[in-house]
């Protein structure tokens, strides 16, 4: 079963700043796709597209065989996708590293009693109990990074969308992630520079070039 | 943050529940506020300045925030006891000084200051967060409540990128001086600042939708009424009435 589908994407920035020009996408259930591009070749913007946080100027986006166009149907897919920001700064939001990994369980109606189980859960699973307390803005990079992961992954989301999700960490950080990763078992979209990373993790690769997406 | 300074600590005050804080805080700024009696706004600020004792605020933070307050405060006296009319006290030429005028900005100033000890200890001693999450819980309009937090998030987000792009144009050498070139740099300065703070406001509101927000912040922790809120709202009690009765 198809779980992302891509079809004629266009979409530039204010100022006729072109992003994509006809692009096409096809990733299957369970698949592990890695992106690879250029700098500033828009595979963030690619993300924000897929979530119906920017709109395209045409062309059609289909999630789990359902044709997203009104803002509803793009909410209601966001309820199953997980997406991990570039900078872990434009993610975290609350006060507490627990509070925040719990936001979006919570936004969900879960109980907090449940909530907390499965902060408790995630914390532990990426080593980072002993900041459950603490600021998330005064962390370490890596630390806001494996916080930012574990708010994405707490609602145990069918697809998950990961943007450059090694970027500026070490290589302890990348192990713990890739700990992780390994044992998903849904979709994932990776946009990633680390070679060694989406080898080791993804079943499929892409190159975004000349706003074009091609399997490699 | 610049706006949470007071908030750590471990005073009396610091461990109250912050919905304890806000609903002692209300009646004293507003009594303090509307007052026009002088022996009540002393004793107003007599329990400010006591207020303050108790969450021991720094004495060189404290008096920096007052000195801001009264640096307002400057202006009031430099034009109020010129302008009012009433008995006068002083003059020099078409210059009339009335004692009205002169009671009016210093009933002012006490306020003024009482009002800025009152923040700074009771609201002040809390996180934004945990007074957002006391205001849910004592029915203000979500939506208000929600303005507020954001408010304070983007104000830190504009306070961050002012940070880095200070350290930005120090590390590459710029030093202010009267010229044109330094009024240039501060021009493009203040626009890039409000340039990359909306582009941050709109990748975090992007992470928000991302998790499902919808205009309100659950949490996962919740306040609890301990013996000493209780007692600290029937002492601070007692005090309001009494100041209001003299």
């Amino acid at each position: 079963m198809t779980c992302i589908s891509v079809n004629n994407l266009h979409f530039s920035y204010p100022g006729n700043v072109e992003v994509f020009n006809n692009l096409n996408l096809c990733i299957a259930d369970g698949e592990r796709a890695g992106i690879t591009a250029p700098n500033g070749s828009g595979k963030s913007t690619l993300f924000l597209l897929l979530m119906g946080l920017l709109k395209p100027e045409s062309g059609s986006i289909s999630l789990w065989k359902k044709n997203l166009t009104t803002a509803e149907e793009f909410r209601t897919a966001r309820l199953r996708t997980g997406f991990l920001f570039q900078d872990p700064d434009d993610q975290l939001f609350l006060p507490t590293v627990e509070e925040d990994i719990a936001f979006a369980l919570l936004n969900r109606g879960i109980s907090r009693d449940e909530a907390g189980i499965k902060v408790d859960r995630f914390c532990e699973t990426f080593g980072i109990g002993h900041l459950k307390k603490r600021v998330p803005f005064h962390l370490s990079w890596g630390q806001k990074r494996l916080v930012s992961l574990a708010g994405t992954l707490v609602t145990e989301p069918e697809l998950l969308l990961l943007d450059e999700p090694t970027a500026g960490v070490d290589d302890r950080v990348i192990e713990t992630i890739l700990a992780y990763l390994e044992g998903f078992s849904g979709t994932m979209l990776i946009s990633s520079h680390d070679k060694e990373f989406l080898d080791r993790l993804c079943t499929s690769r892409y190159i975004l070039t000349n706003n074009r997406l091609e399997k490699c | 943050m610049q706006l949470e300074v007071f908030s750590q600590g471990k005073s009396l005050l610091h461990t109250l529940d912050p919905r304890v804080k806000l609903l002692v805080y209300l009646p004293f700024i507003l009594l303090t506020a509307l007052s026009n009696n002088l022996v009540q706004v002393l004793a107003s600020l007599a329990m400010a300045t006591a207020l303050a004792g108790i969450a021991r605020i720094p004495g060189p933070h404290l008096f920096q925030r007052l000195a801001v307050v009264n640096l307002f405060m400057v202006f009031l006296w430099i034009t109020l006891p010129f302008s009012i009319p009433g008995e006068p006290l002083w003059n020099a030429g078409p210059l009339m000084m009335s004692r009205e005028g002169v009671t009016l900005p210093f009933l002012i100033t006490l306020k003024a200051n009482a009002i800025a000890l009152y923040t700074i200890s009771l609201p002040g001693t809390s996180t934004v967060m945990s007074l957002s999450h006391a205001m849910l819980h004592l029915q203000l309009p979500g939506k208000l409540v929600t303005v507020f937090y954001f408010f304070y998030r983007y104000i830190s987000v504009i306070a961050d990128e002012y940070a880095r792009m200070l350290r930005m144009l120090q590390a590459r050498g710029f030093h202010a001086t009267t010229n044109t070139h330094t009024i240039k740099v501060y021009a493009f300065f203040t626009g890039m600042l409000f340039i990359k703070s909306i582009e941050r406001s709109e990748r975090v509101y992007h992470a928000l939708l991302m998790r499902n927000f919808h205009g309100t912040f659950p949490l996962l922790t919740h306040f609890r009424l301990q013996k000493h809120d209780l007692t600290f709202t029937f002492f601070t009690t007692c005090l309001f009435l009494i100041i209001y009765r003299l």
